[in-house]
């Protein structure tokens, strides 16, 4: 039975909630993929929570009862209905979206709190969640299953056979999942040259289109700062790590470089252990050790004699609990007569040339102004004898902070450090695409830039979907 | 990222019932709360987690209201619950040994002494974001361990946290009672640790609803470097109120 008759009540809603943008409709193809429309781990129930919330959804602060009688957040039954019937979470935010705008609506309506999702009369399926496992439960277990099993919907959709809509458009779908919608909602809408009262599946798609980010679509470098939902993060590889303190972030890196990005996008890396300490902070254990946390580990002090060593102040120690110590991966032992911990930058007295002493005892000389204003302002510059630098083994010169970005004067692209190595934007507008703001790039010299081996390059993945819009 | 207020505040309806009495000790409670109430404004939190004895009490474990929102004289539009940290805090306690240590409830109505606090400080602010927290039948060591947990979530979240303890101190008792003596001092002296162990006898025999919610709130700003300031002291209704902000040294 054709679902769209529902349809018609929540459409004007629908109308006044999309923004005009470019946009091409790809009829035969509403979803990329029918993988993509079935990755049931897109979004975590914190990432249907953060995209809630960055919408202003009515539905971040909706609690209703779920399928076990139970009470849950918004997020958690659509996340559990998700999984359950092997479905993107996404795919439900669109339709509730194109439905009853319950995504941008930041109050509850009847059509949110009965008929969100639009399916069938409202009669059979009233409420938020009976609606969800209804359309849910029809999509995968009826279409989707007769599709497979049969190669046609019960409306008699099928994938690579042309059928004409409802509102007059001959469609061909190239996949199941488009087959599957078409029976859902029978209809182009106003996007696709279909009936212009309604949203429909070009709605569906142009939304979709706005929302949906496919995977590793942004690859941000190690070092850079991004706002998820309501957390900061610094990336590292594949792995997000959450401040837990201002100081954490603040000892370390500047908070105006923090890149706001949709929760689609951070919920493609792993979360990691939280950052809970700035860099350089002394600990304590519950069984009274001590502590220096450095690069990410706790490196214990073996005496007295060597936390003395190097002037620490037993009034900055910080009581940390077993378990935040635990969460702290282990470091080298601090012993007498090493290098400071934190490194040391001495000064030739003859030549005038700075070199950073690493805490193992390497030396990295430091070639220009800007990788010493770029690394090394907190730290004290202790002059010594060419004799007494040259007892540190030399290797290579010190670096630029990952996270840095960089340009020169005569060449215009512009690199983002990470690493060790700088990373070219494709282009500038890939840079803005990636939030980086023009007013953080740093120019240097080209022996600066040429210190750092080039990296791979920063682009974006495109997504699938139009190459295919002809059909 | 940030927990920016915290306070202990009585959930006795009277002070709002004999506001307007020639009472001193209504006085100056309503003074003290007035006080605290415009520190909040300033300060603007976006959610508030209010931890209470009273609510949906189950005794194995911390009891955490879902519903939203959730009915209360005073606020038109009801009372908004910060959904997100539930599911955040669910998801962490599941994460880990302790996953009875909360259970969840969907309660549309609270009764007055969970409103009373609420609607004493939220006068100016009544669209921010509430959790509420009915305490278990734990120890108090047991509930400041799960006062560090909410401080972790707190500290892993941009928004903008304030946690507030709700009740009183002795009941049907003087001033003079011996937990209120060693409450007041320890907060005086800042030894907060040193709540947590006070004689259970001594705390039963006070007939108190403060105590789990409080060593719940010396948990969650444990570490942070807070001064107690107590605002008020006084006996009203044969309880003894007591209203105290945390403030940064």
């Amino acid at each position: 039975m054709p679902k769209f008759k529902i349809f018609l009540a929540s459409i004007f809603l629908l109308l006044t909630a999309l923004p005009v943008s470019a946009f091409t409709f790809t009829k035969g193809r509403i979803i990329e993929s029918d993988e993509v429309a079935q990755d049931q781990y897109y979004l975590s129930t914190f990432g249907i929570q953060a995209f809630l919330e960055e919408k202003g959804s009515v539905l971040a602060s909706y609690t209703t009862l779920d399928i076990d009688g139970q009470k849950r957040s918004a997020a958690e039954i659509i996340n559990a209905a998700s999984k359950k019937f092997e479905l993107n979470p996404l795919f439900f935010l669109v339709m509730g979206q194109k439905e009853s705008s319950a995504i941008t609506n930041s109050t509850v309506t009847s059509a949110i709190d009965d008929c969100w999702l639009g399916y069938a009369s409202c009669k059979s399926a009233r409420g938020f969640t009976a609606q969800l496992y209804a359309a849910a439960d029809v999509i995968t277990n009826k279409y989707l299953h007769d599709l497979k099993t049969k190669g046609s919907t019960v409306s008699g959709w099928k994938v690579g056979t042309p059928k004409t809509t409802v509102d007059g458009v001959v469609v061909n779908p190239q996949n199941n999942i488009t087959a599957a919608l078409y029976t859902y909602n029978p209809l182009v809408g106003r996007w696709g040259g279909g009936n212009y009262r309604y949203g429909a599946n070009s709605a569906f798609q142009k939304l979709w289109d706005e929302w949906y980010q496919p995977k590793k679509a942004y690859n941000y470098p190690s070092g850079s700062l991004l706002r998820i939902g309501d957390a900061i993060y610094l990336i590292s590889g594949d792995v997000k790590k959450p401040f837990a303190s201002m100081s954490a972030l603040l000892s370390n890196y500047d908070p105006n470089k923090i890149i706001p990005v949709p929760a689609v996008i951070g919920e493609q890396y792993i979360t990691g252990q939280p950052i809970r300490f700035p860099a350089f902070s002394l600990l304590q254990n519950p069984d009274g050790g001590v502590y220096l946390y450095a690069h990410g580990k706790k490196r214990p002090f073996t005496s007295q004699e060597s936390f003395k060593q190097y002037g620490f102040n037993p009034a900055e120690i910080i009581q940390a609990s077993a378990d935040e110590m635990a969460d702290i991966p282990d470091g080298e032992p601090i012993t007498v007569n090493q290098v400071d911990p934190r490194g040391l930058l001495v000064q030739n007295k003859v030549t005038g040339a700075v070199s950073y002493i690493t805490p193992q005892g390497e030396r990295s000389d430091v070639i220009a102004r800007e990788i010493f204003d770029n690394r090394f302002l907190s730290l004290e510059i202790i002059p010594k004898s060419p004799e007494e630098i040259a007892k540190f083994k030399m290797t290579k010169p010190a670096l630029l902070k990952n996270g840095t970005i960089i340009t020169t004067k005569k060449d215009k692209t512009i690199y983002i450090i990470a690493d060790g190595k700088r990373h070219a934007f494709k282009s500038k507008k890939v840079f803005k695409k990636y939030g980086y703001q023009q007013k953080y790039i740093m120019p240097v010299s080209k022996k600066v830039l040429n210190l750092h081996p080039q990296g791979k390059e920063v682009d974006l993945k495109k997504k699938q979907q139009k190459k295919n819009k002809k059909k | 990222m940030s927990l920016i207020f915290s306070a202990i505040v009585p959930n006795n309806p009277k002070i709002f019932l004999e506001n307007s009495q020639d009472n001193s000790s209504v006085t100056a409670i309503a003074n003290s709360i007035q006080e605290l109430e415009g520190e909040l404004y300033f300060m603007k939190p976006d959610t508030i987690l209010l931890l209470t004895e009273h609510g949906s009490v189950v005794p194995e474990a911390i009891n955490v209201n879902i519903e939203s929102p959730i009915l209360a004289d005073g606020f038109k539009n009801g009372l908004t619950v910060d959904v997100g940290f539930i599911t955040q805090l669910k998801n962490v306690i599941n994460a880990t040994a302790q996953s009875n240590l909360v259970t969840v409830v969907a309660e549309s109505t609270i009764p007055q002494e969970i409103i009373t606090p609420l609607s004493l400080l939220l006068k100016h602010l009544p669209e921010t974001r509430v959790v509420i927290f009915s305490m278990a039948n734990f120890s108090l060591v047991k509930h400041q361990e799960f006062g560090e947990i909410l401080r972790q979530l707190c500290l892993e979240t941009n928004k903008r946290m304030a946690v507030i303890a709700s009740g009183h101190l002795a009941k049907n008792s003087t001033k003079e009672n011996a937990l209120d003596t060693l409450c007041l001092n320890f907060l005086k002296n800042k030894e907060l640790e040193k709540i947590l162990h006070i004689n259970t006898e001594v705390i039963e025999k006070s007939k108190s609803d403060l105590m789990r919610p409080l060593a719940t709130l010396i948990g969650t700003i444990a570490k942070m470097n807070l001064e107690p300031k107590i605002l008020s002291y006084e006996h009203l209704d044969n309880e003894n109120q007591l209203v105290a902000n945390f403030t940064l040294k």
